[in-house]
């Protein structure tokens, strides 16, 4: 009986363990492309500018490690918007910043779409006359002070940023994680406002 | 195939063999086949797996699980990407070896072979001539899966058979493609006649 019970526990072990065997998301894929999305940088910031961020890629994007371009409009089924997100924090006393929150009205949106609060959730919209992804949208800077970017609010990256296709139904998500020299070995991107 | 065929015969080989065995038997040992249906696998994962099994005078039983998908949950995890594997279809041969002398109620393990197959998905890198895309493929599978169980069973009324099962066996065909690990459990309700 001690044999047959020891037999029983490694089969139900092994059994425990083909549990995790489909675990997994198969309808996402991941690429790396550089440089993407931006921070609009000028040398001075005042009350009552805004801090704009913009992205503007081709549907074509050169992936490492292949001969030809990735067509993402085709690999994401006509995804109509890629979505990263950002938020800015001000330094309140040396050392502590604080959330920066607005609102979608107060954004100064060019090109895109934007949900914003206390982060923005920004879309880079698909248009179809130059057959590129684009999004142009400006934070507005209200006081004087140290600023900070992060682009990780909703994800584990530092120096890097995700975008998300927004893909339809069951077909292919593209998340594009693109590297970027803009942010510190922090993931921030920093700045001051004056009056 | 060919490994599967072999499995099977000599797995029906070893039955046989013991099915020339005889002395007295008491009222669910004289009855000699028993027909089950699995509501764990039913309700819990949307399969109908029905078995059959046949058992000799002494300790040793054989048999045939059948087993296909009849629910939507697999079908939709595996559109959604939750799953990489649809399977479809499982066919079971299996050799058991009863681990007590009571009929009534007893442990027994058991040798099976699953024969399983379905629907594979994978995201794949195409051209267009002159552009790269990536798309999701789709192929079937078919593999041979050899494995082990355990269970315990218990008659009432000499006939109506409660079964617990778990087991697990390993792909050895189509890997690339098929699940690594093809376990079975169930808990079963039959009948023996």
């Amino acid at each position: 009986m001690k044999k047959f019970t020891h037999l029983a526990i490694a089969l139900s072990a092994l059994f425990l363990a083909s549990c995790d065997d489909e675990d997994g998301f198969y309808n996402e894929k991941y690429i790396d492309v550089p440089n993407l999305v931006q921070v609009e940088a000028q040398d001075v910031y005042q009350v009552g500018d805004n801090m704009y961020i913009f992205a503007d890629f081709s549907r074509y994007l050169d992936e490492p490690g292949f001969s030809t371009p990735l067509d993402i409009f085709k690999t994401t089924s006509g995804a109509q918007g890629f979505v990263f997100s950002y938020t800015f924090e001000r330094e309140v006393s040396p050392g502590v910043w604080q959330p920066v929150s607005t609102t979608t009205q107060e954004m100064h949106v060019v090109n895109g779409s934007v949900q914003a609060g206390s982060f923005v959730l920004a879309t880079a919209v698909y248009d179809a006359t130059d057959e590129s992804y684009e999004y142009y949208a400006g934070f507005p800077l209200d006081a004087v002070g140290n600023y900070r970017i992060s682009f990780g609010v909703n994800s584990d990256s530092t120096n890097e940023i995700e975008l998300r296709s927004k893909t339809q139904g069951n077909n292919l998500f593209l998340n594009i994680i693109s590297g970027t020299s803009q942010l510190d070995n922090s993931g921030f991107y920093h700045f001051t406002v004056t009056n | 195939m060919k490994h599967f065929l072999v499995g099977c015969l000599l797995l029906s080989g070893i039955a046989f063999a013991q099915d020339t065995e005889s002395k007295n038997e008491g009222p669910v040992a004289s009855k000699k086949n028993e027909v089950r249906i699995d509501a764990l696998s039913l309700i819990a994962f949307g399969k109908a797996n029905i078995s059959y099994e046949r058992f000799t005078s002494g300790k040793w039983s054989y048999g045939l699980t059948g087993s296909f998908t009849v629910g939507d949950k697999f079908e939709e995890d595996f559109d959604e990407g939750y799953r990489s594997t649809l399977p479809k279809f499982e066919i079971i041969p299996y050799v058991r070896y009863k681990m007590s002398d009571s009929d009534a109620h007893y442990y027994f393990i058991e040798g099976f072979i699953s024969a399983n197959g379905g629907d594979f998905r994978q995201i794949l890198r195409a051209e267009d001539g002159t552009n790269g895309y990536y798309m999701i493929s789709k192929e079937d599978y078919f593999s041979v899966a050899p494995g082990a169980s355990v269970g315990y069973k218990v008659y009432f009324g000499h006939a109506v058979a409660l079964e617990f099962l778990v087991g697990a066996g390993l792909n050895i065909m189509d890997t690339d493609k098929s699940p690594d690990v093809i376990s079975r459990i169930g808990l079963n309700l039959g009948y023996r006649f």
